[in-house]
């Protein structure tokens, strides 16, 4: 121990440190330490979890539009404790929110904003900004669903704005759309501009708040003089104490942060912002057409004008709450707004059915996304996921360009022209069930397909019919082949052979149902080895790109088997 | 107890906590800065790099490897992962990885042999080391000939150690 002290002696001999630590813990405190001022420091403790979290994202984080759901994927269920950093950051980000609300309330009662100290609240009002700023960029950063449509939301606000809205929404969006540029921009507000800006306004801060001391409250004994080490930091340790403990335990809770599935710009999910942001989406409902503005911009912006004049506003003489009605009062009504607000829009959400149903759908979807990056992401970006995943795309794909005209398990569109129920399309039992009817309506009845001849059993016993279907469906058996042979070839083709009998130009069946067979299909029904001049079904190479053609082939290929 | 003796114990109490609260938050940096320590590389398997007849006899040939690559998250299929010397000999093929077992630059082609550019380690046409800075042999690649198609197992060493050890 001595020699620990002689070695302490040695640098202070030095560097004077002790000096400078005696001038930053033995501030005298009037009136003695309180709970009440722990908030200023439990913000600064806050801000340290922020940043060490923060850095350690930024060594895995990828700020690209193909790239950042992928990293931020990887830090949430690969990275070593990485759940844990990005738990601790995200819920953090909440503590700190309330924490400042917490202390802005506390320096408006206290009226510790009263002369000399107004600059300290300007500055005060600069960090509740600055913090905003960084809510606000930090959620885009992950690029998934939550962040990007909510994100669009706040730059169309700006982009409302009267006559800057145009420029001010295109250089906060870094271009015409959303994409990479939106993110690197984000980026470097998130991690580098508005953390700095956040610094050297808390030096500022803290400098002026150490020039002008704590403002007991009117009632304080101010005769009694605590010291700030260890009377008030013992309480502030405490408090951020308190707030780690809460962004470890939320962060165990969640098992990390939530992660919606990727962005894409042409889903239908309802955005919602980050709850402390609630209060102005809940604002805007009450502000309809030409009064928009008055919710965006207008009604906050008074607030914010109000708040930051609050010193001049509050003209009373002391600090006592009774003299001061007006100031105190607007901030009662204020914090009153902001809280009834926030759970008019919980409870408006909660009540929503519909709205219900899509965030469970938006979960599901996360849920897919989350298998499938578990077997990598391609190179294309998180998007293509679920975009190319045939469980999930595949039924968008079929509902937009096949059921106009197909039905599936007897379920049709009131509208839809009639093609064939696609539902055991590439199972031996739908071919047998077409054999005995082809001209059912749930077959060829409505089309120029019709005309068939159906098979019945005096023609085709059950068993030859069993092997027949099962050889077009892909099985091969000798007894299959000579069915085929003896009843279809007269009309169908194998291999490009048939069709003897020149009575019919029934479509090629050998690969029937295959991948190759439906992606022909899908190209050009009308080919004169298909359904020749009685075709009616679209080429729908024109309609999709190659990349979702293979999706609905993957999807077709699913509905041989049962659906649920 | 004096005031002077609760101020001192106090004073520990908040020199503990601080501590306490610098180690909370370290541990989990801890481990998720040393992440890459516990992960490893997924072994490329044999890929096409040229064909047989394509090869002269006797002089060395560059190529460049595809292959798939796991890039933490990302699944590319094919990626030029890197590229390798090839000699042929009757209908031998011999393969030595183009990084330089010093240092890990880009070996290059020279008289009777190759060389590095960077710190001027030089190899016989055979691969051996002959001078320079460089503790081993050209690290030597499994070649296969399958119809005519030269396959190569692409694998990266660790430089700058005498011993053969593949990164993994």
């Amino acid at each position: 121990v001595t020699r620990f002290r002689r070695f302490l002696d040695a640098v202070d001999e030095r560097t004077g440190y002790r000096g400078l630590l005696a001038l930053a813990l033995d501030e005298p405190i009037p009136g003695g330490a309180r709970w009440a001022y722990v908030f200023g420091s439990a913000l600064v403790g806050v801000l340290a979890i922020q940043i060490v979290t923060g850095l350690c994202l930024m060594a895995v984080y990828s700020p690209s539009a193909a790239a950042a759901w992928g990293s931020v994927w990887w830090i949430e269920n690969r990275v070593t404790l990485g759940w844990l950093v990005r738990g601790m950051h995200h819920h953090a980000a909440s503590a700190m929110v309330v924490v400042l609300a917490a202390h802005l309330l506390q320096v408006a009662i206290y009226g510790a904003y009263k002369k000399p100290r107004e600059a300290n609240w300007l500055l005060g009002i600069g960090l509740l900004s600055v913090t905003m700023g960084l809510a606000l960029t930090g959620y885009l950063l992950p690029w998934d669903q939550k962040g990007f449509w909510a994100t669009q939301v706040a730059t169309s606000i700006a982009g409302t704005v009267p006559v800057i809205g145009r420029s001010l929404e295109r250089l906060l969006v870094g271009g015409a759309e959303y994409g990479t540029p939106t993110l690197t921009r984000f980026y470097a507000l998130h991690v580098g501009v508005l953390p700095a800006s956040l610094v050297l306004l808390l030096v500022a801060h803290v400098y002026l708040f150490r020039r002008h001391g704590v403002t007991p409250p009117a009632s304080a004994d101010v005769s009694k003089v605590g010291r700030f080490h260890p009377d008030q930091l013992l309480r502030d340790l405490a408090a951020v104490f308190v707030c780690l403990a809460f962004a470890v335990g939320m962060a165990v809770r969640g098992h990390g942060a939530p992660l919606d599935a990727p962005a894409d710009p042409s889903s239908d999910y309802a955005a919602r912002p980050d709850w402390y942001f609630l209060f102005l989406f809940q604002l805007l409902k009450y502000f309809d057409g030409p009064l928009e503005v008055v919710g965006t911009v207008v009604l906050p912006g008074l607030a914010m004008a109000w708040l930051t004049l609050l010193p001049w506003i509050d003209r009373a003489e002391g600090r006592a709450i009774r003299g001061r009605l007006v100031p105190v009062g607007s901030i009662a009504v204020g914090t009153l707004a902001v809280v009834v607000l926030t759970v008019l829009a919980v409870r408006d959400d909660g009540g929503d059915a519909r709205l219900q149903e899509r965030f469970a759908r938006a979960n599901a979807l996360a849920a897919r996304a989350n298998v499938l990056a578990s077997r990598g992401i391609p190179p294309e970006g998180a998007q293509e996921l679920l975009a190319r995943d045939p469980q999930t795309r595949g039924p968008e794909l079929f509902a937009e360009h096949c059921e106009a005209c197909h039905g599936l398990g007897g379920w049709r569109r009131p509208e839809a022209k009639k093609a064939s129920d696609l539902a055991g399309f590439g199972s031996a039992a739908w071919v047998k069930a077409l054999v005995r009817d082809p001209n059912a309506e749930r077959f060829f009845g409505h089309t120029k397909l019709r005309g068939m001849e159906p098979f019945a059993p005096e023609d085709l016993p059950d068993g030859d019919l069993d092997a027949v279907a099962a050889h077009v469906a892909g099985e091969d058996s000798a007894r299959g082949r000579a069915v085929f042979q003896e009843k279809c070839i007269g009309c169908h083709l194998w291999n490009g052979q048939g069709r003897d009998l020149g009575l019919a130009d029934g479509p090629e069946l050998r690969g029937w149902a295959s991948r190759d067979w439906i992606r022909g299909q899908l190209l050009d029904a009308a080919h004169p080895s298909r359904y020749g001049v009685e075709n009616e079904m679209p080429r729908f190479g024109d309609r999709m790109d190659a990349g979702e053609l293979e999706v609905l082939v993957e999807f077709v290929r699913t509905l041989r088997s049962p659906q649920e | 107890v004096t005031a002077d003796d609760r101020r001192s114990f106090l004073g520990r109490v908040v020199l503990w906590g601080t501590g306490a609260f610098g180690a909370l938050l370290a541990m989990p940096v801890a481990g998720y800065l040393t992440d890459p320590l516990r992960r490893s590389s997924v072994a490329s398997g044999l890929t096409p790099v040229a064909r047989l007849d394509a090869l002269a006899q006797g002089v060395a040939t560059r190529v460049s490897v595809r292959g798939a690559v796991r890039d933490a998250w990302t699944r590319a299929p094919a990626r030029l992962i890197g590229a390798a010397w090839l000699l042929r000999t009757g209908n031998d093929v011999q393969a030595w990885s183009a990084v330089c077992p010093h240092l890990g630059c880009a070996v290059d082609h020279a008289d009777g042999g190759f060389a590095c550019p960077c710190h001027d380690s030089v190899f016989g046409a055979d691969g051996r080391r002959r001078s320079g800075p460089s503790p081993r042999d050209m690290d030597a690649l499994d070649v296969e000939i399958q119809g005519g198609a030269v396959l190569l197992r692409y694998v990266r060493y660790r430089k700058g150690i005498a011993g053969r050890e593949a990164i993994g």
